[in-house]
């Protein structure tokens, strides 16, 4: 099969699944459509009031209807309007969506070498001081919830020695990145659980490779250190790698709304928790079908550079 | 040429780290600096660590308690020393050659990293792999396994190293890939001193010069010359009209796209022992599966002329119970949870009906019958020994007191020892019960000694069928003559 | 390979912190004497003899609220790592069993939910039901059974081909008979083993949950919720935030450190 065709056919599929999750967000949200009306309208309104707004709002059509309407409008790019302050969805995303990018990336930049790092070092001692050391180090880290870590360095560094400021202050229609010390505490948080975890994946992958027969015959061929990973260990490692790199982008979305609503980071993460508060419905929806899109799209990359950069694969296919 | 071994093994003692029985104690050998030295013994008896130590190379977990190893002058168990050795001096290669190649590497590449001053060319050339260019540029899965095998062995002898130490070469290959192996061995004899760790006995007989005998961990003497068998011929030949037990017509069967088994004809006269052979992938095991029910498959299959159905779910419990299948592998044939006792247990109660106390009694007297002691009902497979366990896998088939029983390569897990004592077993059972085995092997010293006849498989179709003696004396088809002569030296 | 098993003592302690911290979330609430709602004094008071950890945001006890606030925590955890245990078990059995392509096809269908981030799915449910702590339960256990079913039904595939299974089939044992001798007890070490890897995991979902304001709300206790509650008073006391996180802290790692040994032990095993 070619190239072409397998790419093709791995975009189907992840296509086919986002359709999926996006009914299954559209039901998990509206289990309770009538309270939306309820809400909108307040406690202190008729019933006619309400079920002249559920009219208004075309909630009292079925809930099939109302997916593909959802839908159809979210396949192009129109997410509705938010129940609280009536504001545009796709404008909020397209306004958070890139602090969020931003603090994934500082996280990454940060986590991604020292987890490689960690889990070489780690991986290429197995089963002595050094490996024991990081895996319990490592193991512990990623133990601790996000918000605890996250908690644990505001303690520390802000409220104790008054190094970066407690919370994310960032001026309405600002850029973090104008401001970079509100940067910092919250792409640590992220980044220690994500090293953690991603140490650890490394750190398998290497035992893995190290215990291969092609690099013990390798070994006993007289190859040693750095030759022996860089030519024998580490071409092998890419298949691996990316997947990490993979998972760990993927574990950031989740983590970042915890961090975000920590330090009240004008993130995705943060509107969307503050819309599930809310019960801000049209909201959440969309930020959510926004998550599941980007996950997937990173999985799909990962795959495909997978693919493209392991012989093994490519020949198979 | 100097006649100063090559290699001299001191008194080594090797042990886990933490303590326990060592894998080898106070082991003395000399390696002579021609010739090729046999190491054999049982699985566990410290062969490979022994090998090994003749690079300086432990396996992990393990530590050297005392004793030293001297291979050209070094002491392998320093740094330098080892470093020194590994860099030329000795090659070793693992039971699965092909995979000491690295598998994102392209074949040019890693030969050219191993080839030094001899050329890549050269290199191939000992070996006899006449390829073109564009072999030197693919990946080790884009090749034949022994085309694999052959780039293997030449990363081994690239630097002329004065010691080749091979483990386990042949083992879990088919006939024909093994007689490859013993070709290229057998031509290298000249040029290197080979120590070669083996349980496969023809291999040894056909090229080593002088064989050591481990058994945990400590040299002993070589072991008692093997019996010659005599024929066991089962008591019921045919007096009047053979009674056909067991007869399959038109038999077909796949494996997802590919035909395993296609079209087969086969009848075994009751009383008789029928071997099956055929290469690896011949159909031998799918076809055993498919007369037991296991799997599915077109034609019809008959017991005692009664044709059965399909699958074992849908036969008769008496037709479930007239065929036995005994497994290959000895460990995975028994619950590892369940005491020898529940597993006699099961198929007396669901195939005969038994409760007690006439079920304990049976399960004593099958114990009895394959020479068990009675107490090992209590234990679990885990504390039997191979042969042990396989006599209980005969027990549990014979527990229903089949017709037929179906022997998928029952020894080929075994060491050659313990095997015979099996299949001795086998034919006493078959005399005092007057069973009908089917037999399936790839070892034709077994199908000689133990089957009245023969049917070769390859392919999936018989390609050839008859007496033993017959078949064997003078081959017709090609896979079979390739068997007999991979076999017989 | 694997990184040498922990010492025992490391074990019997992480053993000995996560019961203690499993019993004062378990019993607290009749150990306390105070109520867990109610204020008692100003606003993040500092610690008195009547109230040995001060007050919180709203003026309430925090040792009651400590006592009463881990319940909810390890009662959700442990729910959904049972429930999607036996789901997950059910499931991946079946799917062992079954041929290569139905099996491939269950796990699929259950991956779907894998690709979702964990805290979106609970965002999600919990938009759709709010306040309710079924829905947390509901969310963790859907969130761990794509790993349930994968290792259960790695395990018993790998069972299902042994020669003993072949020839419990071939004698015509039923199905269910060869699952119960057979297919079972060789797994049960497999399973025991990914449960306790996913129980770290739900612990440290729920504590998150509760942090995120998701699950029955206030004026409830709860662990994870304290610490976002009373974050802003941290100069003023920081009892209210420090006794729950590190009661979180000590029972997630210890937690996930007998987990990991547990999943060692089998995997050689």
């Amino acid at each position: 099969m070619s190239l072409v065709l397998l790419i093709a056919r791995r975009v189907a599929g992840a296509v086919s699944i986002l359709v999926v999750l996006s009914a299954l967000i559209f039901a998990a949200t509206e289990v309770l459509p009538g309270d939306a009306a309820g809400v909108l309208a307040g406690g202190e309104s008729s019933q006619a009031d309400r079920d002249r707004l559920r009219q208004d709002l075309g909630l009292d059509a079925g809930l099939a209807h109302r997916y593909l309407t959802w839908a159809t409008a979210a396949a192009h790019g129109d997410l509705g309007t938010g129940y609280v302050g009536h504001r545009d969805v796709a404008a909020v995303l397209a306004d958070r969506l890139p602090n969020s990018l931003l603090l994934a990336v500082l996280a990454m930049a940060v986590a991604v070498p020292a987890a490689v790092a960690a889990g070489l070092a780690a991986g290429l001692r197995g089963g002595r001081r050094t490996d024991r050391m990081i895996s319990t180090a490592t193991l512990m880290a990623a133990a601790v919830p996000e918000f605890l870590v996250a908690a644990v360095l505001v303690a520390v560094f802000a409220t104790g020695l008054g190094l970066v400021p407690e919370v994310s202050l960032v001026p309405l229609g600002s850029r973090p990145w104008r401001a970079p010390a509100v940067l910092v505490l919250p792409a640590a948080a992220l980044a220690v659980t994500a090293l953690a975890v991603a140490a650890r994946l490394v750190r398998a992958s290497v035992v893995d490779i190290a215990s291969a027969p092609y690099v013990e015959a390798a070994r006993l061929r007289g190859v040693t250190g750095t030759r022996l990973a860089l030519r024998h260990v580490l071409p092998n490692a890419v298949g691996p790698a990316v997947q990490v790199v993979t998972v760990m982008f993927a574990g950031l979305i989740g983590g970042a709304v915890v961090v975000e609503t920590l330090f009240n980071y004008p993130g995705v993460g943060y509107e969307l928790q503050q819309a599930v508060a809310n019960r801000d419905v049209p909201m959440v929806q969309g930020l959510a079908l926004a998550m599941c899109t980007t996950t997937l799209v990173v999985l799909l990359l990962g795959d495909i550079v997978h693919v493209l950069l392991s012989p093994v694969l490519r020949g198979r296919s | 040429m100097s006649t100063e071994p090559v290699a001299r093994v001191s008194d080594l003692t090797i042990g886990p780290v933490g303590g326990g029985a060592a894998t080898v104690s106070g082991l003395n050998l000399t390696v002579p600096n021609r010739g090729v030295l046999a190491l054999v013994g049982r699985s566990g008896s410290g062969k490979t660590t022994a090998a090994l130590s003749l690079l300086g190379h432990l396996r992990p977990g393990l530590v050297r308690r005392g004793g030293a190893v001297h291979v050209a002058g070094q002491d392998a168990f320093t740094p330098g020393g080892a470093a020194a050795l590994r860099a030329g001096t000795v090659a070793y290669l693992p039971q699965d050659a092909a995979a000491t190649l690295n598998p994102s590497r392209r074949l040019g590449t890693q030969l050219a990293e191993a080839a030094g001053p001899r050329s890549v060319a050269e290199l191939l050339d000992a070996v006899h792999l006449n390829v073109d260019r564009g072999f030197l540029r693919r990946y080790p899965h884009q090749v034949s396994g022994g085309q694999a095998q052959r780039v293997a062995f030449a990363l081994a002898l690239a630097r002329d190293p004065r010691l080749l130490v091979l483990d386990e070469p042949t083992a879990g290959l088919d006939a024909v890939l093994v007689r490859g192996i013993r070709d290229l061995i057998a031509e290298l004899l000249g040029r290197t001193a080979t120590v070669l760790v083996s349980h496969d006995p023809e291999l040894v007989s056909a090229v080593a010069d002088e064989v050591v005998v481990l058994e945990a961990g400590r040299r002993v003497e070589a072991a008692p010359p093997r019996r010659v068998l005599s024929r066991t011929r089962g008591a019921r030949r045919a007096t009047v009209s053979p009674e056909i037990a067991l007869s399959a017509s038109g038999l077909t069967a796949r494996h997802g796209r590919t035909t395993a088994v296609a079209g087969i004809d086969l009848s075994v006269i009751s009383g008789e022992c029928l071997a099956l052979v055929g290469p690896s992938g011949s159909g031998k095991s799918t076809l055993a599966r498919c007369l037991v029910g296991l799997h599915p498959y077109r034609g019809e299959v008959a017991l005692r002329g009664t044709v059965v159905a399909g699958a074992a779910a849908r036969r008769t419990a008496e037709q479930r119970r007239q065929v036995q299948l005994v497994a290959q592998h000895s460990v995975g044939a028994l619950n590892p949870r369940e005491t020898v006792d529940t597993a006699l247990r099961r198929p007396l109660r669901h195939l005969r009906g038994l409760a007690e106390p006439a079920a304990s009694a049976e399960i004593a007297r099958l114990l009895d019958r394959v020479r068990l002691p009675s107490g090992y009902a209590r234990r679990r497979p885990g504390r039997l020994s191979g042969g042990e366990r396989q006599r209980v896998n005969l027990a549990r088939a014979l527990a229903v007191r089949p017709d037929v029983l179906l022997c998928d390569e029952v020894t080929s897990a075994l060491d050659a020892h313990t095997g015979d004592a099996v299949l001795d077993l086998l034919a006493e059972l078959r005399h005092d019960l007057g069973l009908t085995v089917v037999l399936i092997t790839h070892d034709l010293a077994t199908v000689a000694r133990h089957a009245d006849s023969v049917a070769v498989l390859d392919a999936g179709r018989v390609v050839e069928y008859g007496p033993v003696d017959a078949v064997l004396a003078a081959p017709d088809h090609v896979v079979t003559r390739a068997l007999v002569g991979a076999a017989g030296t | 390979m694997t990184a040498g098993r922990r010492s025992p003592a490391t074990l019997v302690v992480a053993g000995f912190a996560a019961t203690a911290v499993a019993v004062v979330a378990l019993t607290g609430p009749e150990l306390a004497t105070g109520s867990p709602t109610a204020p008692v004094g100003l606003p993040f008071d500092v610690p008195s003899a009547a109230h040995p950890l001060g007050t919180d945001a709203i003026g309430r006890d925090v040792l009651s609220r400590v006592l009463h606030g881990g319940r909810t925590v390890l009662l959700l955890s442990a729910g959904a790592t049972l429930s999607a245990g036996l789901l997950g078990a059910a499931l991946g059995i079946l799917a062992g069993l079954a041929g290569t392509r139905a099996g491939e096809i269950v796990v699929r269908v259950v991956d779907v939910v894998a690709v979702v981030p964990a805290l979106l799915v609970l965002l999600v449910l919990a938009a759709g039901l709010p306040g309710s702590d079924l829905a947390v339960l509901a969310g963790v256990t859907l969130v761990s059974l794509p790993f349930s079913v994968r290792v259960v039904r790695a395990a018993t595939r790998s069972v299902a081909v042994s020669g003993f299974v072949e020839v419990a089939r071939a004698r015509g044992d039923s199905r269910w008979q060869v699952v119960r001798h057979d297919i079972l007890p060789n797994v049960a070490g497999t399973v025991l083993a990914e449960t306790g890897v996913r129980f770290s995991a739900a612990v440290h979902l729920c504590a998150t949950a509760g942090f995120l304001g998701l699950g029955r709300g206030a004026p409830a206790a709860n662990w994870g919720r304290m610490v976002s509650e009373n974050a802003a008073g941290l100069s003023l006391n920081m009892w209210p935030v420090l006794v729950p996180a590190l009661l979180l802290v000590v029972f997630t790692v210890a937690v996930n450190l007998l987990a990991d040994d547990l999943a060692v032990r089998w995997g050689e095993a």
